[in-house]
């Protein structure tokens, strides 16, 4: 269970974030919507402990990000790039996290099988092509097997087949009963995957709801984000 | 602590760059006790000692984004501060060891390490592993030894206090900042 | 038109250097170090000179110039090492050098360019820097010192232009920073092991940091060279290296 209330943060003179609010549950996948620069990465950066906000408080399961003991078992995360410094192995790279948490050793091997890492698990991060990075990224998320995922932008630079296999892979874990968070710009794809939806722009959360309430009368999602987000999809 | 200073001395020893500055110097040292120079070779084993410390800090912040990985492990940013330190320092020693006894000098193992750890100091705060290798290689090889030169009267503090100013200053600079 | 177009490509090298933080770190470290240091040793500079230990007193004004080479140091590594730097995180092989070698597909032009642009700023920088230097050594040292040289002030700023291309050569060729700034900020300290070197065999008075000094100072080291033969050297070592740096960066993969 994913809770954030009130959440603004200002950078330099600009207000990146404006009482942000919502809530991500177990079970289900919540799509996290916005356009570019609409405040999804600050808001997730938040809630990881990686950016502090101004106001208001961002709880994973009631606790803060930055309180937990071993964080990995509670919330895996991918933000963008693999994370991992490009001249050492995607299994010493694991190996360190994993070590790091506490976590034992042979969950390394299993989440480079998981992700269909194994063959490539020698190789340095830098030589990993765009899609592998991910990959990677995703590997590392997974370490602790946490009850709760939080992905930013999560099929960027995937292939057609990557895409289907990662939003097969995030719905079997919101049947599993984790709570699922990921966002995205891409509007198909979300209306593919989530369950719930929310829409930020321009640092505010301009709608919220199931898939079903926030589409509403609107033909598609993309209509209805569209719709929401006027004050700027019309630069284009 | 034990688990994330070991995560971090698992990340040190990985680290193919530490491993090549490593050899380098023992290269570099042992080359140089042939041409056995007046001040003896420590000055020159210290150059590598350094650049292994701003590595050793740095490299969380060269390309890839490990820092956040390593802040998503660890959100306990003190703790992690420490426990970087501590890894450092342990990993390090017996390999400062050898340095110095290849040296010639096994008594400057205590000083070299003591510069590794500045080093290291200084490649948090700066964040940029080149820039960094700047500061520190120019402080300590021109600037310092131009201030002896020019102001030999002032009673400036020894290494130690430096070290851990230093470690001071980068530890509350890393609990600050956003990453 | 190839004229024109050679123009634009180190005007767009220029913006490009400028345009760095860590370039400008370079400028300002080069335009202060050396007036700096001149008004730090005055002192023990005139003490020197008044107890007759000083050495060839026309070379006092031209020393400081030598700790503001780390400017020109700087920019020639940061001119080369900012195009290896990741651009984006989501893109583990994307570098500047990618966009830069689309818009400039002629590698060996590209080389020229960024030479001639990082000429020009260290040849600005490194006028400013003497024109300084030597004014404020006059004020400070007065009659100390002889009047000073305008030609050996120019063969200073040569010196320095020299430097940064050296600097830019070895950064091509090593296509790291570190491994350059270390090898040229510890041959221009005291613990220089090409000096090191001059002790064991004559011949190192020859390596390129060490024949450039004699370019613009009458005492370096044991060996006497000709400035105008030391000139010479540097300059072959320069543009040796650097054509093997563009060779190697025409053929690797960007």
């Amino acid at each position: 269970m994913i809770t954030v209330e009130g959440v603004t943060r200002v950078r330099g003179r600009t207000r990146i974030l404006h009482e942000v609010g919502f809530t991500a549950r177990p079970g289900r996948v919540t799509g996290f919507l916005g356009p570019n620069g609409a405040g999804k990465t600050s808001t997730l950066r938040v809630l990881l402990g990686l950016d502090r906000p101004q106001a208001g408080r961002a709880l994973i399961d009631g606790r803060r990000y930055a309180e937990l003991e071993r964080p990995l078992t509670v919330a895996g995360a991918l933000l963008d790039g693999s994370g991992a410094h490009r001249s050492r192995t995607a299994r010493a790279h694991l190996r360190w996290v994993a070590a790091s948490n506490g976590l034992p050793k042979g969950r390394v091997d299993e989440v480079l099988e998981l992700v269909g890492l194994s063959a490539d698990a020698g190789k340095r991060a830098g030589r990993y092509s765009l899609g592998m990075s991910r990959r990677l990224g995703l590997a590392t998320a997974l370490l602790g097997d946490p009850p709760v995922l939080i992905l930013d932008e999560p099929v960027n630079g995937l292939d057609p087949a990557g895409i289907r296999w990662m939003r097969t892979f995030l719905r079997e874990r919101a049947d599993q009963g984790r709570t699922v968070l990921l966002s995205s710009h891409l509007m198909g794809e979300l209306a593919e995957t989530a369950d719930d939806v929310v829409i930020i722009d321009q640092g505010r959360v301009v709608s919220a709801g199931t898939l079903a309430e926030v589409v509403g009368d609107h033909p598609t999602l993309e209509d209805a984000f569209l719709a929401r987000t006027a004050s700027r999809g019309a630069a284009w | 602590m034990i688990r994330t200073a070991y995560a971090e001395g698992l990340k040190l020893v990985t680290l193919p760059s530490l491993r090549l500055t490593l050899a380098l110097t023992w290269a570099v040292v042992l080359l140089l006790r042939l041409a056995d120079p007046a001040g003896g070779v420590v000055p020159y084993a210290r150059i590598g000692t350094l650049v292994l410390g701003v590595l050793a800090a740095g490299h969380e912040y060269q390309a890839g984004g490990q820092i956040r990985t390593s802040l998503l492990a660890v959100p306990r940013r003190p703790l992690l501060a420490v426990a970087k330190i501590a890894a450092l320092a342990v990993v390090a020693a017996p390999f400062v060891l050898v340095t110095a006894l290849l040296a010639g000098e096994p008594g400057a193992t205590g000083g070299l390490l003591l510069d590794l750890l500045l080093a290291a100091a200084v490649g948090t705060v700066v964040r940029h592993p080149v820039g960094a290798t700047g500061v520190v290689l120019t402080a300590y090889e021109i600037g310092v030894p131009l201030i002896r030169t020019h102001l030999p009267d002032v009673a400036w503090p020894t290494s130690p206090v430096w070290t851990a100013a230093a470690i001071l200053i980068s530890v509350a600079t890393f609990c600050r900042r956003e990453a | 038109m190839v004229k024109s177009g050679m123009v634009n490509l180190v005007q767009a090298e220029l913006r490009k250097l400028l345009w760095l933080p860590t370039a400008w770190v370079g400028l300002l470290l080069g335009l202060v170090a050396a007036p700096a240091l001149v008004l730090v040793s005055a002192g023990g500079t005139r003490r020197a000179i008044e107890e007759g230990i000083a050495g060839d007193p026309s070379d006092t004004a031209f020393q400081p110039l030598g700790i503001g080479l780390l400017g020109a140091l700087i920019l020639g590594v940061v001119a080369v090492s900012s195009e290896y730097t990741s651009t984006g995180e989501d893109a583990p092989r994307a570098r500047q050098l990618t966009t830069t070698l689309t818009a400039m597909p002629r590698r060996y032009r590209l080389v020229a360019a960024k030479a001639v642009a990082l000429s020009l700023l260290v040849a600005v920088q490194g006028a400013i820097t003497a024109v300084a230097t030597l004014v404020l050594t006059e004020v400070v040292l007065g009659p100390l010192v002889p009047p000073a040289d305008p030609g050996r002030a120019a063969a200073a700023v040569l010196y320095w232009v020299l430097l940064g291309l050296l600097s830019y050569a070895l950064t091509l060729i090593f296509r790291n920073g570190i491994v350059t700034l270390t090898v040229l900020i510890v041959n221009s300290s005291v613990v220089s092991v090409s000096y090191l070197l001059t002790k064991v065999t004559p011949l190192a008075a020859y390596l390129p940091d060490i024949v450039g000094a004699h370019m613009f100072l009458n005492e370096v080291g044991d060996v006497d060279i000709a400035p105008l033969t030391a000139g010479l050297v540097m300059t072959a070592w320069v543009t040796a290296l650097l054509g093997l740096g563009a060779w190697l960066f025409e053929r690797r993969e960007a």
